[in-house]
């Protein structure tokens, strides 16, 4: 599928295999975009603020984020509520993807100003459907800019 | 008293009687007085000292104690008739009362003493003797005295002193300590036993403190605002005092306003609440401990099925990423396969066609079940954490409508559901179908096949909660299944009908939330009834509004 819009995806994803598996259904979905994995809510910060191993490094104009929840050193809504405090950082799209469909996180993050929570079914079918759909969905949203 | 008859007077030489006998003293006169002893009201009387006669008295002299002039006559006139009214135990009285002259060998000074006399009536009279002796060249020749009845005053006294020694024998046998202090100065001026043993010091050293020197130093100044000087606080005060040794006692203080003796104090009781206390602390740490390991067991089940869902996904994930490699490999291994030697194409067959399928049916069924125990153990405590609505409502539709929904399987075994009245209830409504809900289902479950199930609703409403019931006939529970009944996970009987042995888990969590029990009558073969209760005060309508119709 053609993608104009030239958006970056960051995955923060502490499960390797999770990221993987991510990745792998992004792929088969045609999207082309570059993608970028870090295993924990610091690494994001330091990509989205281009701190620590980032130092120095532009932030893509377009980026999403694919953001789990519970994760080492800053958890998922840690990474949430500094992104929406900071205006650098406050437009770029967030989609958490996480296993817990706990009716209370959902609501948090929606709160904290996520865009869309997306749970993690165990059902691979399920899985890969619902990182399809991620797929066409970057392929037919414009995505702002990610400078403010 | 009794009418004064006599009209008092001098005391006649020849009669004893004559109202104007003339004083025989041998100095000195007491020519004049008649006049003014016949009309005072009080009990005066002159006597000779030499003769111990009576020079004069007064008419009430005699009255005060029932006696006529003419019994004085009888008794023999002159002579001091009172003597022999003077009850001989009570002398010591008198020689009390002489022991408390002031000043006994100024001419002048009044003597008193005090006496008990015998009444003509025969009661008993508590006198007071004031007397003036006169002398003459260092010689006694006169008294003039002052008779009062001091009964009444007496009886006071000794009430007074009775009561005293009531007040100071229920102090003493306070078993709380008590101290006494001046308002003024804060000293100590008495304690009862208690206090002594408690503290360690002597009344006499306690004497020379203030309340203030037994209080802990970091409270000195708490206790000091608060109580001691604030004369219109007399609620309870808690302090840590000090022993003599310097232990810590907690003490719970009441301060009320006294006399003590003459001066303005405060009485202040000293419970010594260390008992009180540390029960405090104990249920303080209990309720921290069982609210604490409660939190920990909802966080618990939480995050062990979340986290244990993140490799599921995993394995789920990775399975399918094989199945799929092996779906795009096997048409080339099947060629490669069948250019084989015979043996190893054996070998090979199994592998692609039995093993590798088999191993990720295994991996993903396991998964499955994986998965549907951590959806159980996340549902169990997002049960344990849902706030529920406790409203007033009638159970009897309520069943009626989760009968409905069961039509089907009642049909199926053949069964007869029947309701009786049931009483109202102040419940969760949600819990309360899920509840019944799954008694029902279970009942109709475990019906004996080919017996025509016979199942019964019923409840009844007691004082403090309202018990319901589901009877069945059906195959019943063995005893020494019993304890699985209610647990997580655990299925009793033949494992014949599906289910993942959760449902009583549920009903018994939403259950305890309603401040109930649950529990089941079995005998196998012959059915189960399923009993559980509601208690009546739940949320804000207690059992107001739950009443019979």
């Amino acid at each position: 599928m053609p993608n104009g819009h030239e958006v970056s995806i960051l995955i923060v994803e502490d499960d390797p295999g999770h990221a993987r598996l991510i990745e792998k259904n992004l792929k088969r979905s045609n999207i082309t975009n570059s993608v970028t994995a870090v295993s924990d809510g610091q690494q994001a910060l330091d990509f989205l603020f281009g701190t620590g191993a980032f130092a120095g490094k532009e932030l893509p104009a377009q980026l999403l984020v694919l953001l789990d929840l519970n994760m080492p050193v800053l958890d998922g809504y840690q990474v949430l509520e500094r992104m929406k405090a900071d205006p650098r950082t406050k437009r770029i799209p967030v989609i958490i993807l996480t296993t817990t469909d706990d009716p209370r996180e959902v609501a948090r993050c929606y709160e904290l100003g996520c865009n869309v929570y997306i749970t993690k079914p165990v059902d691979y079918v399920k899985f890969a459907d619902a990182i399809a759909k991620l797929g066409l969905l970057l392929s037919i949203v414009a995505v702002p800019g990610g400078k403010a | 008293m009794e009418e004064a008859r006599a009209r008092g007077g001098m005391v006649d030489d020849s009669t004893g009687t004559s109202p104007r006998a003339t004083a025989s003293g041998t100095t000195g006169s007491v020519e004049g007085l008649q006049d003014v002893l016949a009309r005072i009201g009080t009990a005066l009387y002159v006597v000779n000292a030499e003769t111990e006669e009576y020079a004069a008295f007064s008419p009430m002299y005699t009255t005060l104690l029932g006696y006529t002039l003419e019994d004085v006559a009888a008794h023999g006139g002159r002579r001091l008739f009172l003597q022999h009214l003077i009850l001989s135990d009570e002398v010591e009285e008198k020689t009390h009362g002489f022991s408390r002259i002031q000043d006994g060998q100024a001419a002048a000074s009044i003597r008193e003493h005090r006496i008990w006399c015998r009444h003509k009536d025969g009661s008993l009279r508590y006198m007071e003797d004031h007397w003036i002796p006169e002398y003459a060249d260092g010689r006694l020749v006169r008294t003039y005295g002052i008779l009062r009845d001091i009964t009444a005053q007496k009886e006071t006294e000794d009430a007074l002193v009775e009561t005293e020694g009531t007040y100071r024998t229920l102090f003493d046998s306070v078993a709380d300590p008590i101290v006494i202090f001046e308002k003024q100065t804060n000293r100590i001026l008495d304690c009862n036993q208690a206090m002594l043993p408690r503290f360690g010091y002597s009344l006499a050293e306690l004497r020379s403190l203030t309340p203030l020197d037994l209080v802990a130093p970091g409270e000195t100044k708490a206790a000091a605002e608060k109580n001691i000087d604030d004369e219109d606080d007399t609620s309870a005060h808690e302090y840590i005092f000090l022993t003599k040794a310097g232990q810590e006692i907690p003490v719970e203080t009441h301060t009320a306003d006294v006399r003590y003796r003459g001066q303005d104090a405060w009485i202040t009781i000293l419970r010594d609440i260390t008992e009180r206390r540390e029960a405090a602390e104990r249920a303080k740490r209990y309720t921290a401990e069982i609210e604490a390991a409660n939190e920990e067991i909802k966080q618990f089940a939480y995050i062990v099925s979340h986290d244990l869902r993140a490799p599921l996904v995993n394995l789920r994930g990775f399975s399918a990423e094989l199945r799929r490699a092996l779906d795009g490999v096997l048409p080339l291994a099947r060629q490669a396969v069948e250019a084989l030697p015979a043996a190893d194409q054996r070998v090979a067959h199994d592998s692609i066609e039995e093993d590798i399928p088999e191993a990720l049916g295994f991996i993903d069924s396991s998964v499955t079940r994986m998965d549907s125990f951590i959806n159980a153990v996340l549902k169990l405590s997002r049960i344990g954490r849902r706030e529920l609505a406790y409203r007033p409502l009638d159970p009897r539709p309520l069943v009626e409508e989760i009968l409905r929904t069961l039509a089907h399987q009642q049909a199926a075994h053949d069964a007869t559901v029947t309701v009786a009245d049931l009483p109202q209830v102040t419940a969760d409504r949600t819990a309360l179908e899920q509840i019944f809900g799954n008694l029902l289902a279970n009942a109709l479950l475990y019906l004996v096949p080919g017996r025509p199930g016979r199942i019964e609703v019923g409840g009844a409403r007691g004082k403090t909660e309202t018990t319901f019931w589901v009877r069945d006939n059906g195959r019943g529970i063995a005893a020494e299944d019993a304890d699985k009944v209610f647990a997580p996970f655990r299925r009793a009987g033949k494992q014949d009908v599906p289910g993942e042995g959760m449902g009583l888990s549920y009903v018994h969590t939403m259950v305890r939330q309603h401040g109930g029990r649950i529990w089941f009558e079995s005998t196998p073969d012959v059915g189960t009834t399923f009993f559980f209760t509601l208690s009546h005060s739940l949320g804000d309508q207690g059992g107001s509004h739950a009443e019979r119709p």
